[in-house]
């Protein structure tokens, strides 16, 4: 039997012990005198959040098929843990072999969302790993940061070694080699992060320095010790010939993606001006459907599991989904295995679909209008008017269902009261379109309408990167204007009303566009006791802004400031392959409510036509 | 056809609990791509009953799981092949009792072998048998249903003094006085409140040494119970089930209040040995 880092004492007295014994099926196992790299892959959330999680899961399988490294996974301690560890003295341990982290050569930590960055000085600490990468020696593991939240890693840059840009499956293995060399030449740590830069796509904090303006803005960006200028997004080419886990681990308890899941395609045509993630995985490269066919059926038989989903942007933009559909109704149809289909257009098409998978009664119907005026969808360039939404839903009534859910962002830029009074004239709309369709005799009391607001945050590499993100106030003053005109609908009874928490949303916006001086507030929050910030229960508002004084921060600068458009961004150094020239026109055009096409009906020429792949080759 | 599995539990899986451990074995026979058959209606779900519960952190060589597996899986129709020549839904039909025991019992090798392989370490297949049933008969009554009786291995792990009972004779010693009382009164939680409860007709038998252990269990009982190095066990059959189920916790607790000491529930590892359907005559699920 293996052993446990922990007691069976401290198991018994912790919530889900499962959540530390790892032994999953399908986790791997090496032997430790077989390999050279031992690398800890870290989700800094609780384990059945981490879990859920595919990236983690496709460089688990990326490592683990080098024959020198072994690959193992970590995720956050629960609270009720974390107090023990630390009373304890207990080091933070991989969930394979049980070893403590701060033995191992690497520690990758993929960050996902802003709300996690005081659970990745959690897991330095309990790793017992100094939390400054300045303080660290090779008697520590070299930390490593990927996932989308690197697309400004500024307000991280003093706890991490290595940020990862982009995409996780390319240059890993060059970084492996070259790390075995240096250990092997005796060379410093400091010698090879300095090699290492010179990897595409790595950016080292630590070999740039940064200057600023009297004003608070970037005066200067420089990077010393011969490391590259701008730091270039990687990119999977070949989304057919790359690595996909046919063996994905299987949680014991429940994790909140309990089901498989394939990744169809990655990256968005549509270009929704919010959109971080349709900005940073351009362009659109779809899967073949022999690739995906085939691991959907590996997938299912060596996990178990009784649903498979379709992972992407939107599923509706699957050139073939269509034949994909066919061939899962059938192959799963036969083994008991349902299907779910998050993110696609409500059109007859999925409609048909969806009734054939999903059952009516239980389920909803999702629509993302993100905007209540047409005017305003037009300034996100949502692609979407509400002629086709109507349809939509009079096609989804006329097939059964009778819940509809619908989100909105509040305070996007140009956003005045009578975009935000629209979001409940469209949801009455929708609402009315219920009863205009379905006879009296065949409803089943009244229909749902859910109306969603969350409170938007521009993002970095997004044409509202510089944009004014409105007061937790505003936020508030729009959210009660909302429902004060939805009181006012014809059919309010049958509308419901849910919104997002303003505090994390701001705080979201401070981390997203900080610079590096933001650290020190994610630092002293941490300090503060601060961790799980992204879980309603453990956030305290109170403590972070006690962190933002103590930081001697101003929140503003960073939040409710528009930027200049010719103002140096702390992020600038990175090279998505989306122009500033194309962010700068898309939100001229925001300002003046003119839609771009979507990638498919005519280019943009956001400038990742370079990388000579996906949608920008489709047809050529 | 109906099938009864005993299994084993131990090692890191005794952390998980009762639901994940059927979620377990949901998927375990889907990877194993075995045929087994699921309810009607709109979310049909795998015919699969468990006996009863084990709580988080105790490991067990007496757990039962009932399976029916369809006719048409290849593991029964291999069965009814090597017992009649050939196989069809009217050749099943056809068989006399004596046949469809032989091809049942044939059948119950195969489907342990084919659901073993997809086991992880700590979950084991200890046996199998077949469940008499035909075809237009009431179904046969499930191992939830049956289990009247459990036994139970306490045993003190290591790292932990137990003071009063400090080494195997003082544990004997006090054991047996706790014992031969006439009652053992305990107060039981209930819905309603607490009620006091006499568990001492509740406790059909007991050991406290290895020679009188290994007397009480099978040759599966103990294949998975740790052992420790105070050797400082107590062995428990105890009424299970929906009538009356009696804790082991519950009786250790009461004798620890008898030794004047407190439960510590963490210095005991349990381990559950066997369950039965009939625990006065000593008859296994």
């Amino acid at each position: 039997m293996r052993k446990l880092a922990l007691s069976d004492e401290i198991l018994m007295s912790v919530d889900k012990s499962a959540r530390y014994i790892g032994h999953e099926v399908n986790a791997v196992w090496k032997d430790l005198d077989s390999v050279d790299i031992r690398f800890c892959m870290c989700f800094p959330d609780v384990y059945e959040v981490g879990m859920s999680h595919i990236g983690i899961q496709i460089l688990y399988e990326m490592f683990n098929r080098r024959p020198d490294t072994f690959c193992e996974r970590v995720y956050s301690p629960w609270p009720d843990l974390d107090k023990i560890m630390r009373e304890k003295n207990i080091p933070l341990f991989a969930l394979e072999s049980q070893d403590p982290i701060k033995n191992f050569d690497f520690l990758g930590i993929t960050l996902q969302y802003e709300m996690c960055y005081t659970n990745v000085l959690q897991i330095l600490e309990l790793s017992q790993i100094p939390l400054m990468a300045k303080d660290r020696s090779w008697e520590h593991p070299i930390v490593i940061g990927g996932g989308p939240c690197t697309y400004n890693p500024e307000p991280l840059a003093d706890f991490f070694d290595i940020i990862y840009i982009g995409e996780g499956e390319t240059v890993y293995d060059q970084l492996l080699d070259l790390y075995k060399e240096c250990r092997k030449n005796n060379d410093s740590r400091h010698e090879f992060l300095v090699k290492a830069s010179h990897i595409e796509g790595l950016y080292m904090p630590s070999l740039y320095e940064v200057e600023y303006n009297e004003d608070g803005t970037l005066a200067s960006f420089t990077p010393v010790e011969g490391a590259p200028e701008k730091v270039k997004r990687q990119v999977v080419a070949d989304m057919s010939e790359v690595v996909y886990p046919d063996k994905p681990i299987v949680p014991y308890i429940k994790a909140i993606q309990d089901r498989v899941a394939l990744e169809i395609q990655r990256g968005c045509i549509r270009g929704c001006r919010f959109c971080q993630a349709g900005m940073i995985y351009r362009p659109i490269r779809e899967r073949s459907l022999e690739f995906l066919e085939k691991y959907a059926i590996a997938m299912i038989n060596s996990t178990g599991y009784e649903e498979i989903t379709l992972c992407s942007l939107s599923s509706s933009d699957y050139t073939k989904l269509a034949e994909l559909m066919e061939f899962l109704i059938e192959e799963m149809g036969r083994r008991r295995i349902n299907i779910s289909l998050p993110s696609l257009r409500i059109d007859a098409f999925s409609v048909d679909v969806m009734k054939r998978v999903q059952d009516v009664h239980k389920s909803s119907v999702t629509f993302a209008p993100e905007a209540g005026t047409q005017r305003m969808r037009d300034i996100i360039n949502k692609g979407l008017d509400e002629e086709t939404i109507l349809k939509g839903a009079r096609q989804a009534y006329e097939a059964g269902w009778n819940k509809v859910k619908l989100y909105f962002m509040l305070g996007q830029p140009f956003e005045e009261d009578s975009d935000v009074e629209g979001i409940p004239h469209l949801a009455d709309s929708i609402a009315m379109e219920y009863y205009d369709t379905v006879p009296k005799e065949k409803r089943q009391g009244r229909c749902q309408v859910t109306i969603s607001t969350s409170y938007f945050v521009p993002k970095p590499f997004t044409p509202f990167q510089w944009a004014a993100q409105i007061t937790p106030e505003e936020y508030t003053r729009r959210k009660t204007l909302l429902m004060d005109t939805l009181k006012q609908e014809h059919n309010y009874k049958s509308i419901k009303y849910n919104w997002h928490d303003s505090q994390t949303s701001i705080l979201e916006g401070l981390l997203a566009r900080g610079d590096r001086r933001v650290g020190r507030v994610i630092l002293e929050a941490y300090k503060l006791g601060c961790i799980f910030d992204a879980w309603t229960d453990f956030f305290d508002a109170k403590k972070w802004y006690k962190a933002i004084e103590n930081a001697g921060i101003d929140m503003d600068f960073y939040t409710t400031r528009e930027r200049s458009t010719d103002e140096l961004l702390p992020w600038d150094y990175i090279d998505t392959g989306i122009t500033k020239k194309f962010l700068k026109r898309e939100y001229e055009k925001a300002s003046r409510a003119e839609v771009t096409k979507n990638c498919r009906d005519a280019c943009a020429g956001c400038g990742c036509n370079t990388w000579n792949t996906g949608v920008c080759v489709e047809n050529k | 056809m109906f099938f009864r599995i005993r299994f084993a539990k131990y090692g890191v899986i005794k952390f998980i609990g009762h639901l994940d451990i059927m979620r377990y074995f949901q998927k375990a026979v889907r990877r194993s791509g075995l045929l087994i058959e699921y309810s009607q209606g709109y979310s049909p779900h795998q015919l699969m009953v468990f006996a009863s519960p084990l709580g988080v952190g105790i490991t067990s060589d007496g757990e039962y799981m009932d399976i029916s597996v369809e006719n048409d899986a290849v593991e029964i129709t291999e069965a009814v092949k090597a017992v009649k020549g050939d196989y069809s839904a009217e050749i099943i039909k056809s068989m006399t009792d004596e046949e469809l025991a032989l091809a049942g019992n044939q059948a119950a090798q195969a489907i342990a072998k084919t659901i073993s392989g997809s086991l992880t370490e700590g979950t084991e297949i200890i046996s199998i048998r077949y469940i008499p049933w035909r075809e237009g008969e009431k179904h046969p009554e499930n191992a939830m249903s049956l289990v009247n009786g459990a036994d139970y291995l306490m045993s003190v792990k290591d790292g932990y003094l137990v003071e009063g009972i400090a080494n195997e004779e003082e544990a004997a010693e006090k054991w047996q006085k706790f014992i031969s009382q006439d009652s053992i009164n305990i107060v039981k939680k209930t819905k309603n409140g607490e009620k006091e409860m006499d568990i001492k007709p509740y406790i059909f038998a007991s050991a406290v040494n290895d020679a009188d252990i290994k007397e009480l269990t099978d040759e599966y009982g103990l294949l998975h119970a740790d052992s420790y190095e105070s050797g400082i066990k107590i062995f428990l059959r105890l009424s299970a089930g929906s009538q009356t189920n009696i804790k082991p916790e519950a009786v250790m607790e009461a004798f620890c209040a008898f030794c004047g000491i407190e439960f510590n529930g963490f210095a005991w590892q349990i381990h559950r040995a066997q369950m039965y359907s009939n625990v006065l005559e000593k008859t296994p699920l």
